[in-house]
């Protein structure tokens, strides 16, 4: 998927390549936000208490983008590419603010 | 008189309540769904056996409700099972085990109080259930999360449950993953799927979901 969103001209790193493989969800997003990107995950269950915890102490970053898997299921890379290109484009613009998080859904 | 691929179909479904369930009172539905998954049951076939295990009091609905769990999961897989009381089975008690740990050891463990457990023994048992589980899977490790300790797939980034839903939707079929996803490989895959056929709950969880108060965008 990164691969994909390189060729698509977006700057994205997987975590293993950002040295985050191991690293706690917290520390995850902590790195992350600290490099100025976006996190892109499926994880639901521990990523959105995470963001709200933050939003709540009003630590806002760069962004969390929850993807549907039912509508950008995992094993469609290149609609799942498509949308997060097209969603950095518009974020990149302006149009859309990910620091309090988006769920994305294929249009 | 049932049939015999619906009386091993069902031999089957108790086998796995009953193993979840040595650990727990009940198992929730979803999770039994997904281990079906796993096993390539598909999810009609499942609800008509769970459907006539219940009917013949062979398994029992407890809780039909669970809260929290988000409002996308289907309306057939809420609520919980459990077996009869005379059949299910006595959570193992747990033992006290009396050890002398270095003092390095123990500092090390003290550290993790508030992360691994709430006390240096719930700590040290947590830590030893985990060697357990990296002995018995190796592969795997565990991180982490604001809703507990999970396993993880050493050296991916990514939890044992993802790798298994990436998995599942790949039909099961890891070559297709693996052309997908070219930075993991095959042992990795395996060896999530392993420890998920024997830990069938890590797949409950919310996952791909909305979570409550996040916007959705349609690009």
């Amino acid at each position: 998927m990164a691969s994909g969103l390189k060729r698509a001209g977006i700057d994205a790193v997987t975590a293993i390549d950002a040295g985050l493989a191991g690293s706690d969800d917290d520390a995850l997003l902590a790195a992350a936000w600290a490099l100025g990107r976006v996190v892109v995950t499926y994880n639901t269950a521990d990523f959105a208490p995470l963001l709200a915890a933050r939003n709540a102490a009003g630590a806002l970053g760069p962004g969390i983008v929850f993807v549907s898997a039912k509508t950008l299921p995992p094993d469609r890379v290149g609609p799942l590419v498509k949308s997060l290109a097209g969603l950095a484009g518009r974020a990149g613009k302006g149009e859309m603010d990910l620091s309090c998080g988006v769920f994305l859904e294929k249009e | 008189m049932p049939s015999a691929a619906t009386a091993s179909r069902e031999s089957q479904v108790l086998e796995w309540v009953r193993n979840y369930t040595g650990m727990n009172l009940h198992i929730p539905v979803a999770t039994l769904v997904e281990y079906a998954r796993l096993k390539g049951v598909d999810d009609k076939a499942l609800a008509r056996t769970v459907q006539d295990l219940v009917r013949s009091g062979r398994l029992r609905r407890t809780h039909q409700v669970h809260p929290g769990r988000g409002e996308d999961v289907r309306e057939d897989n809420t609520g919980s099972l459990a077996l009869p009381e005379s059949g299910r089975s006595r959570a193992p008690a747990a033992d006290q085990l009396n050890v002398r740990i270095p003092h390095t050891l123990r500092h090390a463990l003290a550290a993790e109080v508030g992360h691994l457990g709430d006390t240096l023994g719930s700590v040290a048992a947590r830590a030893l259930q985990e060697w357990a589980s990296m002995q018995a899977f190796p592969g795997i490790d565990f991180r982490s999360g604001p809703a507990g300790r999970r396993a993880c797939v050493t050296g991916t980034g990514l939890d044992v449950a993802e790798m298994c839903r990436i998995w599942l939707h790949h039909g099961r079929d890891e070559r297709a993953l693996l052309r997908d996803y070219p930075h993991l490989e095959r042992r990795q895959v395996r060896a999530a799927i392993a420890y998920a056929e024997n830990h069938p709950e890590i797949l409950a969880a919310p996952w791909g979901t909305q979570p409550p108060g996040i916007p959705a965008v349609r690009v």
